[in-house]
């Protein structure tokens, strides 16, 4: 292959060869042969896999890093992919950028630069842990090739989404990751509420995914490529839009797809109840790196959204919005693994409002570090969830870190990183978020912000509480197996934990040091168009910091005190009254939209029955009536009228199979016949033209 | 006369042919000396092999040469004229190669189970190769014929291999007696021409019709009707069909497969190079005439293949309406058709050659693997089989992502195209009675599908593949997925018939 970095489109490759191997070999022991599928073979298998594209990842990645700054940008083009006909661009503006035709071709070509090097390696990196970490959790299921070809599959999509070099290669991923998050979601398939949950995810995800092709179409119709680089060229002179023009339309479709995807308001709520999935699928799909593809597609488009400032400021108003109200739907789940839904909708919310603030550095800075601690809160909860035998409601734990020391420590050192407590990572990209809203003058993000950071210290605390500490409230059975989860487990739970407290040193604020990680990711954004933001002296911006943790100290301090001092268990939330009852039933959304959306459409459904029903069966049964009345007249009618013609038809039917049958009888004049009546026919119609 | 004396070069570019020949001589003479055991039954599958590969290498070598030439494009003449090596040739030449290895692939073990002797059997698809390789070069009216003939015979015989079958002889007798009546249909055509321009050399008639006036039309226009009879009959066009369910019912399996896709890719050859060179003047009409074949065969064919309860006549049917389609291409004489036609054999090749080595490989002991009923369950004793022949028949039917779809999606691209350049509502219609075509054939392939997924399962005697017929399953089913997936190399491949006539239109 060419270029400079030759073995770059081997990454996603590999991973679905594991997806082909293990699902054809899975498929043919166990249905065909009925045996039961080597595990150690299979897990071998996915995981090798997954390690060699990170290895080969790293590698990559560190001979991007060899090359100067503003030469970062390895493209490799693997095959052309779809090779159409001609169409028509319309061209944008007033000869900005001239209308034509441009054939319609896609190539299958791997795009590396700084953007994509930190997703490569975000995905590959932990997706290799969490594979891990499946293989202990998930050994005793049925399920087990499965489980790890879906999860093989879904790695070649997400790297798919992130690493190809235009649009199309990005919605192919972008539906791959989808699908493969639908059926991990159902992965339970004999339960009901799994299948419900993995339905529901895909048909909200349609939505969203309806909006992000109906742009990127809408894109190519204007400018006549889905290459990033190339539509980065033709923009790149461009000034931002003063009103809601054709960027404008483009981007918010865009971002209706990276609602739907990255679980915003309004589409955010498939998320949820996608913790159906087993919980390596949570960590992996849910909480590290498929929902966060919305991010990255906003920040990949960065030099679209800084010249729709219409898009961008909805970015930021819905990011904000989500991160509060999800923080506030967190606050009294008593499913472990809903709290922790609930606060990756609120993260990505965060990440939405960095990227609203046109602080793409900040945003996905706070992508990877959340990748870290929330990958590692899931694994964590789910290495409790297997030593209490599938027990996720927080009422039947507490007093945990007696039992499962190491999964304690682990944990604590996530909880740390997303309250943002200096100096664990989440501190770093959260603060930069914050600071960044403020310094650009979005006040009201800002406060909005700091307030979610409160929530958020706050349900992280009370879960950690009632968990880790509290009272002991185990059922005796599950009581009886309780046990530390074995070695593959737990090592992946130390590395994550490694990385959520130096993950963040790689984007120091200003008053500590340098931000490596924005200026690693400056060349991606060179054709952004940024507002130059107002000097604030590094007292100021420590004096910010500081207080973002103060509000976090606060959270924290209060959970402390309701949960622990107090010793208030879920049970006791519920008599809290209406606060409680709507914050628990997460603000009756879910109902709302059974009223607003499902309800109507299903009305929809059953009026048209009805209307069948009543008007059309009420027409029948009318005729029918006076069909009664005339049956004697029409009686005879049938008999002689009716029943002749009927006969009729059946004759002359009969008769013409009868005919063309006989025209394939098998005897050969009659063909020559018809070859003869063919030559007579094209002639007669050259004559008689 | 200098002309008496062949240059060396000259036998270069036939050597592909040259190679089957002496080879399935060589098989013929060879095995008189072995006349018993093992050895018997093996050693001709095995030389066929053999010659097959020699062959590949020879036209490897020729196309490679070809490929990297600085301008591959145009006829390159050999032999004064009466055979050209270029794109076109190559290509053809390709797709019979192919299929020829493929079908003798699928063969030894259905001869094993008729106990039918092997010798000339294998000669025989060589020498026919061997014919169409050289009529797909044929440059000349006089080659054309003798080529399309020396095919045409070999293939006679093989229909009527199995001569203890009295339907195999019958099928063989009426495929002769109305291949010769096209014969004479297609030298009625020749003739005309040559009376018109005094001359069998195509690139001179070509030049001569220039200057025939408007009252040599009318003769023209025959023989175009003439020829699309003949070569109509051998690519089974709707009404010169009828020969057809009947002689691939008749056939042995593997030869019902080749004739399938190998005479038909040919009778394409002939097309393309006849309708090319001889009917420039008469565009208007050749459009609706084809136009109107294409309507015809692939409607006529796929009603037809509704009620069909054995397999091989209802795939006998859909070949037929495959035939449709490719004419759609064949109807749009720009570039764009003629590279639609290229993707669509390709495609043709491996899942038509797929789906019938599927049938072969059904039949066994007492059972006739024809019938429908035959496929029943077939998913739950050999889910492998089964799912292959699912790909070839959703192939077939033309669904993502197999190369099925990707011909369709050529052929109706370059007629939507056609009809956008010209605005003749013609290609409209075409396009239109594709579309609906392709709905019916849905339901005849499902019905197979829907019998072997869903049917229910009966005991029967268990299916046993050689390797050889392994690989022939394994290398359709690769083609048909793979090229699906990734079609480029199959159009670039096509690319080589249009780059023959840069300049011709």
């Amino acid at each position: 292959m060419n270029g400079p970095i030759p073995y770059l489109w081997l990454i996603p490759l590999l991973p679905l060869a594991g997806f082909a191997i293990n699902g054809l070999y899975g498929l043919i022991t166990q249905r065909v042969r009925e045996r039961k599928p080597n595990r150690y073979l299979v897990a071998t298998l996915a995981c090798g896999l997954v390690l060699a594209a990170f290895v080969l990842g790293l590698a990559a990645c560190y001979e991007l890093a060899q090359l100067p700054a503003e030469e970062r940008s390895v493209e490799q083009l693997v095959f052309h992919w779809i090779q159409g006909g001609d169409v028509a661009t319309t061209g944008y503006g007033a000869g900005a950028v001239a209308p034509g035709t441009v054939p319609f071709q896609v190539e299958w070509a791997i795009l590396l630069d700084p953007l994509s090097a930190v997703m490569l390696l975000v995905v590959t990196g932990v997706g290799l842990l969490i594979h891990v970490f499946a293989i202990g959790y998930m050994w005793a299921d049925t399920g087990f090739y499965r489980f790890f070809s879906y999860m093989n599959l879904f790695m070649f999509a997400m790297l798919v989404l992130v690493l190809g070099n235009n649009y199309l290669m990005m919605f192919l991923g972008w539906e791959g990751v989808g699908f493969c998050s639908y059926a991990l979601i159902g992965f339970y398939f004999h339960k009901q509420s799994a299948g419900d949950a993995g339905k529901k995810a895909f048909v909200v995800n349609r939505v969203g995914d309806y909006g992000f092709i109906v742009g990127v179409l809408l894109l190519f119709a204007t400018f006549g490529t889905f290459n990033y680089g190339r539509l980065a060229g033709l923009v790149k002179d461009l000034p931002a839009e003063a009103h809601f023009g054709i960027l404008s339309a483009i981007t918010l479709l865009f971002f209706i797809g990276a609602c739907g995807k990255s679980a915003q308001i309004p589409l955010y709520v498939w998320l949820p109840d996608a913790m159906e999935g087993p919980t390596p699928v949570s960590a992996l799909i849910h909480a590290a790196t498929m929902v966060t593809a919305g991010v990255y597609m906003v920040t990949r488009s960065n030099f679209l959204f800084t010249r729709a400032p219409v898009s961008l400021e909805l970015v930021g108003f819905v990011g904000v919005t989500t991160a509060l109200a999800a923080a506030l739907m967190a606050l009294f789940q008593r499913d472990i693994k809903r709290v922790l839904a609930y606060s990756t909708v609120s993260q990505l919310g965060y990440m939405f409002a960095a990227l609203g603030a046109a602080a793409f550095a900040a945003g996905i800075m706070h992508l990877m570090t959340h990748a870290f601690f929330k990958a590692l809160l899931f694994l964590g909860a789910g290495s409790i969830i297997h030593a209490l035998h599938h027990e996720q409601d927080l009422q039947h734990m507490g007093n945990l870190r007696r039992h499962m020391p190491l999964t304690f420590a682990t944990m604590l050192m996530a909880y740390l990183a997303i309250c943002g407590i200096f100096p664990f990572s989440g501190f770093f990209s959260k603060d930069e978020i914050l600071w960044r809203s403020f310094a650009s003058g979005h006040y009201v993000f800002y406060g909005i912000g700091l307030a979610a950071a409160g929530l958020t210290a706050f349900y992280m605390t009370r879960l950690m509480v009632l968990t880790f500490f509290s009272t002991e409230r185990i059922t005796p059975e599950a009581k009886h197996h309780l046990h530390e989860s074995p070695a593959v487990m737990t090592v992946p739970l130390v590395v994550l934990a490694v990385l959520s407290v130096v993950g963040g040193w790689i984007g120091l604020p200003a008053w500590l040091g340098a931000n490596t990680f924005e200026h690693w990711l400056e060349p991606v954004f060179r054709y952004a168009i940024r507002p130059e933001a107002p000097h604030f002296s590094h007292g100021f911006e420590f004096a910010m910091a500081m207080g973002s943790v103060a509000v976090a100290a606060i959270g924290i301090g209060l959970a402390y005190l309701v949960y622990q001092r107090r010793g208030v268990v879920p049970d006791q939330e519920m008599t809290w009254g209406r606060l409680w009852q709507a914050l628990y039933h997460k603000f009756y959304i879910d109902e709302l939209y059974d009223a607003l959306i499902i309800r109507p459409c299903k009305g929809l459904g059953n009026l048209l029955a009805a209307f069948d029903l009543s008007v059309i069966d009420g027409f029948v049964n009318g005729t029918a009536a006076a069909t009664r009345g005339s049956a004697t007249v029409s009686g005879w009618f049938d008999k002689y009228v009716v029943d002749g013609l009927v006969n009729l038809q059946a004759w002359i039917v009969q008769n013409v199979s009868g005919v063309l049958r006989r025209l394939q009888t098998g005897v050969a004049p009659n063909y020559a016949l018809a070859i003869v009546l063919g030559i007579v026919i094209l002639s007669c119609l050259y004559i008689f033209r | 006369m200098e002309s008496f004396i062949l240059p060396l070069r000259d036998l270069v570019t036939i050597a592909p042919a040259i190679i089957l020949l002496v080879w399935s001589a060589a098989i013929l003479i060879g095995l008189v000396f072995v006349r018993s055991g093992r050895l018997h039954r093996a050693a001709p599958f095995c030389f066929a092999l053999i010659g097959l590969a020699l062959a590949g290498v020879a036209y490897f070598q020729l196309a490679g040469i070809f490929d990297s030439l600085p301008h591959p494009e145009g006829v390159h003449y050999t032999f004064n004229q009466m055979y050209s090596l270029d794109g076109l040739t190559l290509f053809f030449q390709g797709i019979f190669l192919a299929a020829g290895f493929l079908v003798v692939l699928i063969s030894p073990r259905f001869l094993d189970e008729e106990n039918a002797t092997s010798p000339e059997y294998y000669a025989l698809i060589l020498l026919s190769v061997a014919g169409m390789m050289l009529l797909a070069g044929a440059a000349d009216l006089i080659t054309l014929y003798i080529c399309l003939e020396f095919m045409a015979i070999s293939v006679y015989i093989l229909v009527g291999y199995l001569k203890a079958q009295s339907r195999a002889t019958e099928a063989s007798l009426k495929y002769f007696i109305l291949g010769a009546f096209s014969s004479a249909l297609i030298l009625f055509g020749m003739s005309l021409v040559f009376a018109l321009t005094g001359t069998t050399n195509l690139e001179a008639i070509h030049g001569a019709l220039k200057t025939v006036g408007d009252g040599g039309q009318p003769l023209l226009v025959l023989a175009l009707i003439l020829f699309l009879a003949g070569l109509g009959f051998k690519i089974a066009a709707v009404p010169f069909h009828m020969w057809c369910p009947d002689a691939y019912e008749g056939a042995p399996t593997p030869i019902t497969a080749f004739i399938s896709v190998a005479p038909k890719a040919a009778g394409f050859a002939i097309f393309i190079r006849l309708f090319m060179f001889l009917f420039q003047p008469l565009t208007a009409e050749y459009v609706s005439l084809v136009g109107l074949l294409s309507i015809v065969t692939m409607t006529v064919g796929n009603v037809l293949a509704v009620r069909q309860t054995n397999v091989k006549r209802l795939l006998a049917y859909s070949s037929i309406s495959h035939a449709g389609y490719l004419l759609m291409g064949l109807m749009v004489r720009e570039f764009l058709g003629l590279q639609a036609i290229g993707v669509y054999l390709v495609g043709y090749l491996f899942m038509n050659l797929g789906a019938f080595a599927v049938i072969t490989f059904m039949r066994r002991e007492r059972i006739g693997g024809e019938d429908i009923e035959d496929f029943s369950g077939l998913i739950h004793a050999h889910p492998v089989i089964a799912a292959a022949m699912a790909v070839f028949l959703l192939s077939l039917a033309g669904i993502p992502p197999t190369i099925g779809f990707i011909a369709k999606y050529w052929v109706f691209g370059a007629v939507i195209k056609a009809y956008v350049a010209t605005m003749d509502r013609l290609f409209l219609y075409v396009a239109v009675a594709g579309a609906l075509n392709a709905v019916v054939a849905l339901f005849y392939y499902f019905r197979i599908v829907k019998r072997m997924f869903m049917g229910d399962a009966v005991t029967r005697p268990p299916l046993a593949l050689g390797l050889p017929a392994r690989i022939a399953l394994g290398l359709t089913l690769a083609g048909t997925l793979l090229l699906g997936l990734y079609p480029d190399p199959a159009i670039r491949f096509a690319g080589w018939i249009h780059m023959t006539f840069i300049g011709f239109y």
